[in-house]
């Protein structure tokens, strides 16, 4: 089993805490690195890695109440990485994309990347 | 202690604690001849001496007090030097402090020296940015009530205004760019150039096939083709107005199209796809939209920026509903003074907390 990959959250970054314990993923905060490169790719690279051989069961929850638009595409970039678990039928993956009641940016995010990834996606109020 | 000089104080300590012993001999020695009536003579004071043993225990005082003296001495020196140590310690923190103090203010200049250099040169990049990327004259032009909302994040910016006339077509983008400050800068110009080129040059005149070619040139471009480390981009909305027709033709990358008449706020939304990367492997090409418009009517273009602004607790965001409001409700006003007026609204919105994002809000009475 792949080890877990955690990152604390800074004031422009958000929490990361891949558990390959319990197969719950979160990705928690704000996301507006000055570089958002150097944040996602390492994130990325550890994700890759973990599609080849995952858990049965993998959940992602995303509690994000800001991002920029460089991390926008990086986070859509990490959803994207868990479709190869899906289409290569190795797990389940399930996808919940939390925001806050009124907050219609994070909202209509979510749902126009859930109409775009083919993976169970749920979106859920705090 | 400098001012004892050289004499240990163990010794003066012995000392003095000596001759303070012979009191005690010396005055029960004449006490006692002075009872006996033998005289003060020396040889009276010997007698006296000789024939009261008690003299000889008191004549020990001298040597035990001397003793007593000595180690409080001792005890004395230890704290002395204590002291002395602890005053030297002192001065080599208060030297170190003092280095350490001289080396931040060294380090102090150079950082301004360095912030300065820093924002000389970005201040004359934002001058070249201005003169090319951020002029909105040939929109004013072509538009007499028209506005455009520029506030950038830093100095330079990653957001942009872009016009342009071809034949009896204008087109009117609101470009962001990722990033802000002088990545986004570039990204701006590279934005910039190539929507010139794909019009101007190549004739693209239908808003889904420039969005198509921007992409392909953005990640040609910036190599994307490859595995490439660099997934920047841009999100916009381009429209085409044909004033003909009074028809306008919309392609969104990312960010929507408001269009006011009377009011009333028709959206039309974007594709989610932005400009630019590779990491979309399932992207479709760009829709187009046609509205047709009356003369009057508003076309109003923003980069998310402004949505996504904080409020001055940091708890909300400002939101589309807000800005829709704002723009259907003022409608038949100058554009400008629309757009003040929003203006004056977001910095109530913000309060102190920082922008965000570069915004950028277009709005052209059609």
């Amino acid at each position: 089993m792949a080890e877990s990959l955690r990152i604390e959250a800074t004031e422009d970054t958000p929490l990361i805490d891949f558990d390959t314990s319990t197969g719950v993923f979160k990705v928690t905060g704000r996301a507006l690195p000055e570089d958002a490169h150097d944040f996602f790719k390492p994130i990325e690279e550890w994700l890759q890695a973990y599609v080849e051989s995952p858990l049965a069961e993998t959940i992602v929850e995303m509690r994000i109440d800001y991002f920029n638009s460089a991390a926008t595409r990086y986070i859509f970039n990490l959803l994207m990485c868990f479709e190869d678990i899906v289409d290569d039928e190795k797990g389940e993956v399930k996808i919940l994309w939390y925001y806050k009641e009124g907050d219609d940016m994070i909202e209509s995010k979510g749902e126009e990347m859930s109409s775009i990834l083919e993976l169970p996606f749920e979106m859920k109020t705090l | 202690m400098a001012s004892r000089g050289k004499t240990d104080v163990r010794v003066v300590y012995a000392i003095y604690g000596a001759l303070f012993g012979f009191m005690f001999p010396i005055i029960a020695t004449l006490f006692d001849a002075f009872m006996r009536d033998l005289g003060f003579g020396v040889s009276s004071l010997i007698e006296a001496q000789k024939t009261q043993p008690l003299h000889w225990i008191i004549d020990s005082a001298p040597i035990f007090l001397g003793l007593f003296s000595c180690m409080a001495g001792i005890k004395q020196k230890e704290v002395i030097e204590m002291n002395e140590n602890l005053e030297k310690k002192v001065e080599q923190r208060t030297e170190m402090l003092h280095e350490q103090n001289e080396e931040l203010r060294v380090m102090q200049g150079e950082l301004e020296d360095g912030l300065h250099r820093i924002s000389q040169s970005i201040n004359y990049a934002q001058r070249i940015q201005d003169a090319i990327v951020t002029n909105t004259q040939e929109l004013q032009d072509a538009f007499a009530d028209s506005a455009v909302l520029f506030r950038p994040r830093d100095v330079v910016s990653g957001d942009f205004p872009w016009y342009l006339k071809k034949g009896n077509y204008h087109f009117v983008a609101a470009v962001d760019c990722t990033g802000h400050g002088v990545p986004g800068a570039f990204m701006s110009l590279i934005g910039y150039f190539l929507l010139n080129k794909i019009v101007k040059e190549q004739n693209l005149l239908d808003t889904n096939e420039i969005l198509c070619e921007l992409h392909r040139e953005v990640v040609r471009v910036l190599g994307q083709e490859a595995d490439s480390d660099v997934h920047d981009g841009m999100d916009l909305a381009l429209c085409r107005i044909d004033p003909k027709n009074q028809e306008v033709m919309f392609s969104g990358a990312g960010n929507p199209v408001y269009h006011m008449r009377d009011g009333d706020l028709m959206e039309y939304k974007a594709d989610f796809w932005s400009i630019g990367g590779t990491q979309y492997r399932k992207r479709k090409p760009y829709q187009a939209q046609k509205f047709h418009y009356k003369q009057g009517d508003v076309i109003s273009m923003f980069s998310d920026g402004i949505t996504d602004q904080f409020s001055a607790d940091g708890k909300d965001k400002f939101g589309y509903r807000k800005l829709k409001k704002h723009l259907a409700s003022n409608h038949s006003d100058n554009l400008n003074g629309v757009h003040e007026s929003f203006n004056s609204q977001m910095n109530n919105w913000m309060g102190d907390h920082r922008q965000m994002d570069d915004m950028l809000l277009m709005s052209v009475r059609l």
